[in-house]
């Protein structure tokens, strides 16, 4: 897990990405649920932007790739987020 | 719209095409989406360590950022003699030919040093002995002019080729680029510049016709290849990326 704030280490991805855990603390969710969630909280996100976040956050093993019982890919949380990582988000 | 998921990496692709294009189809978007997705490629092809692949260094963008100067450098200075049409040569060309050179070997002159070495020796001699300068191939006598024009479509073509695999271009689009860049151009200005047009034989446009092209497809190249890394003849040379196992 990543020490420095995910704005530091994400660079322009680290607000959406940001958004993309608290979206998923309600449950997994698939790429297309995600972007939604994510455009609700953030505002406007492109499919680019979505998923340079979410290859970001699988490669530092934040969230997980799975797939859902109709067979389709979503993501979840890799562990519940920490306290710092929730006080992020009221820097945005 | 997935067409513009080509831009993307392969490794990227072979990880998130999938699901990228069903996100699409579920959320169509426009044009502010279309720039986002292209910004993404970019991104996809600066970061390659997201998906597995090595990490580039800051001098492996070099060869590219080089090839991309050559190519603007000629494309400029052949717009110039188009729009202002100078009498005088210049530098441009010679440093634009110069950028190329160091653009191409990389780490190809570890590996092929002797084959290169022999191929640069065997077109001066060729050029020396046909009386031709490499960068005038229009001599007194017409074999003069075929050996000179034979020996620069030789080298030029085998330098665009040589930077076009450096730049992981595939073989459809490297034909592509070498008929548009350079065969199919030089071959409609051949002609004119011979007078058999309808321009001043050897005129300005005649040449940029043969030659402009030739920039543009460096340019293009030397973007991909700044994109894509490529190793520097400093650098060790690039090795296949490592696949990540991950659990899901």
């Amino acid at each position: 897990m990543p020490t420095e704030p995910l704005k530091v280490a994400f660079g322009r991805f680290g607000e959406t990405a940001m958004w993309i855990l608290v979206a998923l603390t309600s449950g997994p969710m698939r790429a297309a649920r995600l972007l939604d969630e994510v455009r609700r909280l953030d505002g406007h996100v492109g499919p680019g932007a979505l998923f340079g976040a979410v290859a970001r956050l699988e490669r530092r093993g934040l969230i997980q790739p799975i797939v859902t019982g109709e067979g389709r890919p979503a993501y979840r949380l890799a562990q519940p987020l920490r306290a710092d990582q929730v006080s992020q988000t009221e820097g945005f | 719209m997935s067409r513009l998921l080509r831009l993307y990496p392969a490794a990227w692709r072979e990880r998130y095409e999938a699901e990228f294009i069903g996100t699409l189809q579920e959320r169509p978007v426009g044009l502010t989406g279309s720039v986002d997705i292209f910004y993404g490629a970019i991104d996809a092809h600066l970061h390659p360590e997201l998906i597995g692949g090595a990490p580039h260094a800051w001098t492996h963008r070099l060869p590219g950022l080089m090839a991309t100067a050559a190519g603007l450098i000629w494309s400029g200075f052949y717009l110039r003699i188009l729009l202002a049409a100078p009498e005088e040569w210049g530098y441009g060309v010679l440093i634009a030919m110069l950028l190329m050179l160091f653009a191409v070997l990389g780490d190809y002159i570890n590996a092929y040093l002797r084959p290169i070495a022999l191929t640069i020796c065997a077109l001066l001699a060729a050029a020396l002995l046909a009386g031709v300068q490499p960068l005038n191939v229009i001599g007194s006598g017409m074999l003069n002019f075929a050996l000179g024009a034979t020996a620069s479509l030789l080298l030029s073509g085998g330098m665009l080729t040589l930077a076009a695999l450096r730049a992981g271009v595939g073989a459809g689009v490297r034909w592509l680029l070498i008929a548009g860049g350079l065969l199919v151009p030089v071959i409609v200005a051949i002609p004119i510049m011979g007078g058999f047009g309808p321009n001043d034989p050897g005129g300005a446009p005649a040449m940029v016709v043969a030659i402009l092209p030739y920039g543009i497809a460096w340019t293009i190249i030397g973007l991909r290849m700044t994109l894509r890394g490529s190793v520097t003849i400093h650098d060790a040379p690039i090795t296949k990326p490592i696949t990540e196992v991950s659990a899901t």
